[in-house]
């Protein structure tokens, strides 16, 4: 059964359009009344797709930055994976300002497809914007990304490097904690500073799944007077329960 | 009939703890602190700390040159010396292994992430609220002090107050019978427009450090507007009026009704200026969130002041000036009048102190914080979606409202992140 709007698409394109001139010296008037129009459209399927296909619209076009920039926030709210394509674009695109947007608006994207985006761009983009992806996938705990992240903690770009080994801590899968109990253990200094606290986080996510006894494991490997104070009483505590 | 109470004020500065802070305590068993972010509050927090004869101030940092100047000047002149260390960066102070902890009063989109990176440096942490811009930030801020095993405190410092410990023993004590409804009343907010942030060329990062300030908000154009105390409206660096205040009131409310437990449902309503950029948090509300047990807490913008119902009476605290009304005398007779400074600094302050060297948690440490930042969130996301919002306080979401549980988390601009 098709669902009717009380909206026009018209009206929805028009409103997301007239945003697409908005900079930062200037009045937010339209920017509020997309907003507005965001929030009333909740449980609105229709409409929501109208203004989410306006939205990735705007996003592969001339509009400004900030107009670009105030989208994305919008999709934080309410993106799907419609909108997936345009926001990898950005993703992959030349402007760092934008790729970060887009991130910030897959931030709570949990679908599958939003996920693979942030994934494949690993390979394709570099400098701040794949450390921002990085930690995106970090903060979603995305354990499908443990092997592409253990490839750049590997790697020679010290920021991904630091970003990728704080990624597994947080993702915890089995691979990921091999691979930072590994790292602790190697000869580079910097790796075995961020891999004990990676790995100090990564007993606690283990702990918080109920997997007591690998977190346990964890902690045990990090009380000793190599590893960084802050690491040692933390480990130190959490075996004590 | 305003009145003041001086029993919890006498009853505090007896204690143990804080006689033995007024003795001077030699220089090596002095706890040793850096300050991050030195703005006006700032400033006014460290000039606290100065006070504490155990504490010895060594180093002060901040975006702007001007501000951690003032800073530097204030602790030399405290101590006699100029051996107060200057930093536009924190790295410079969270790897100093002499520090024992940090101040952080920078603006609120830092606080979480300096935290975070303090208890990596394996300091402890007074840090001012809001300590977090999202639900989720704060979530993981309270489990990153629990895995560092830091002691954290929030600058929730009316927790400590002895107004506020006053209103709690005349509650306690059953004058106005059970507690159906607090009101938060957060004052007028300035919230007004200054005009737009017309973008300039960016200072000189030691005159002061944009893109530090600017942190792991959303990257904008440097303006001088953006970046004055307006700040506090743009949605991207704060949460303005609601996260500002929201979370001291609501947590003395929590404190007084003996449980952190949140509301289950929030409506309420907002008004904006709509042609201000910065301007993206409410200048005036009027919000409601109903708990299960019929309490009711209200969000107003009436005068600065809390205000307890219950079935018998209610009593009101202003937090302009400390003066409490009531419904009728009976509500505080037999309570001791008390005519000392309002606002102080210090109990909070040395319960910190105290809880470093005992390793105990602190009055307003991060699950109590979180507690009552989680619900100042909540209201400032059901003004901003404009509808009512259903929240689960047990796992920190909202139920069946998929918009609001996105705006649980932001990402970070890089480098930041928790």
């Amino acid at each position: 059964m098709q669902i009717e709007s009380k909206y026009s698409n018209a009206d929805l394109k028009a409103a997301v359009g007239a945003v697409g001139g908005y900079d930062y010296d200037r009045p937010r008037t339209k920017l509020v009344a997309l907003e507005h129009l965001i929030n009333q459209t909740y449980g609105d399927p229709v409409a929501r797709r109208q203004i989410e296909t306006a939205m990735a619209e705007l996003l592969g076009s001339q509009a400004t930055v900030a107009a670009k920039q105030f989208v994305c926030k919008k999709l934080w709210i309410m993106g799907t994976d419609l909108s997936v394509p345009a926001l990898s674009k950005l993703l992959e695109g030349a402007d760092p300002v934008l790729a970060e947007a887009a991130c910030y608006a897959l931030r709570t994207q949990d679908s599958a497809l939003a996920a693979a985006a942030l994934r494949s761009a690993l390979d394709r983009i570099r400098g701040v914007p794949r450390v921002a992806v990085i930690n995106l996938l970090g903060d979603r705990h995305d354990a499908a990304s443990t092997t592409p992240l253990i490839a750049l903690a590997a790697a020679s770009d010290a920021p991904a490097v630091e970003a990728a080994i704080a990624a597994l801590g947080k993702i915890a899968s089995r691979e990921a904690v091999t691979a930072l109990t590994s790292m602790l253990r190697g000869p580079d200094p910097a790796r075995r500073i961020h891999s004990a606290h990676a790995l100090l986080q990564a007993g606690q996510q283990l702990a918080k799944r109920g997997s007591t006894a690998e977190a346990k494991a964890i902690w045990s490997q990090l009380t000793g007077s190599a590893e960084p104070a802050s690491v040692r009483r933390g480990a130190s505590l959490a075996l004590r329960g | 009939m305003p009145f003041r109470s001086s029993l919890s004020r006498r009853q505090f500065l007896q204690a143990p703890a804080v006689m033995a802070a007024v003795q001077a305590a030699p220089p090596s068993d002095r706890i040793r602190l850096g300050a991050i972010g030195q703005g006006p509050r700032g400033q006014y927090v460290l000039s606290h700390f100065l006070k504490e004869a155990d504490v010895q101030v060594v180093a002060v940092c901040d975006a702007f040159e001007e501000r951690r100047n003032q800073s530097k000047k204030m602790v030399d002149e405290h101590y006699g010396n100029s051996a107060c260390a200057t930093y536009r960066l924190h790295e410079h102070i969270l790897e100093r292994p002499d520090i024992d902890a940090v101040l952080i009063a920078t603006g609120d989109r830092w606080h979480a992430v300096l935290s975070a990176l303090a208890a990596k440096a394996g300091k402890d942490i007074y840090c001012e609220k809001p300590f977090t811009l999202t639900i989720a930030e704060g979530r993981e801020l309270a489990d990153t002090m629990r895995r560092y095993g830091a002691v954290w405190q929030c600058g929730m410092q009316r927790r400590s107050d002895p107004g506020f410990q006053f209103v709690y023993d005349v509650i306690h004590a059953g004058r106005i019978g059970r507690l159906s409804a607090v009101t938060l009343s957060f004052g007028e907010f300035g919230g007004g427009s200054d005009g737009l942030p017309v973008p300039e060329a960016v200072p000189n990062s030691e005159r002061f450090d944009y893109e530090r300030w600017l942190g792991q908000s959303p990257w904008m154009p440097y303006s001088k507007l953006g970046s004055s105390s307006n700040w506090r409206v743009n949605w991207d660096l704060s949460g303005g009026v609601v996260a500002d205040m929201g979370p001291h009131f609501v947590q003395i409310a929590q404190w007084i009704r003996g449980r952190n437990s949140g509301p289950v449902e929030l409506s309420g309503d907002a008004a904006y200026h709509p042609e201000d950029e910065y301007n993206a948090t409410p200048y005036f509300l009027n919000l409601r969130a109903h708990y299960p047990d019929q309490f009711t807490l209200v969000m107003d913008m009436q005068p600065k002041a809390m205000r307890f119902d219950g079935n018998r009476g209610w009593i009101k605290l202003s937090d302009v000036d400390g003066s409490v009304e009531m419904s009728s005398p009976d509500v505080t007779r037999g309570f001791q009048t008390w005519q000392g400074p309002w606002k102080v600094m210090k109990p909070h302050i040395r319960n910190f102190l105290d809880c470093v060297r005992s390793r105990q948690e602190p009055v307003t440490g991060p699950e109590v914080a979180q507690a009552a930042h989680t619900i100042a969130h909540a209201a400032n996301l059901c003004l901003r979606l404009e509808r009512p919002l259903r929240w689960n306080p047990a796992d920190e979401s909202f139920i069946g409202d998929d918009d609001a549980n996105r705006m649980r988390a932001r990402s970070m601009r890089v480098p930041w992140r928790i």
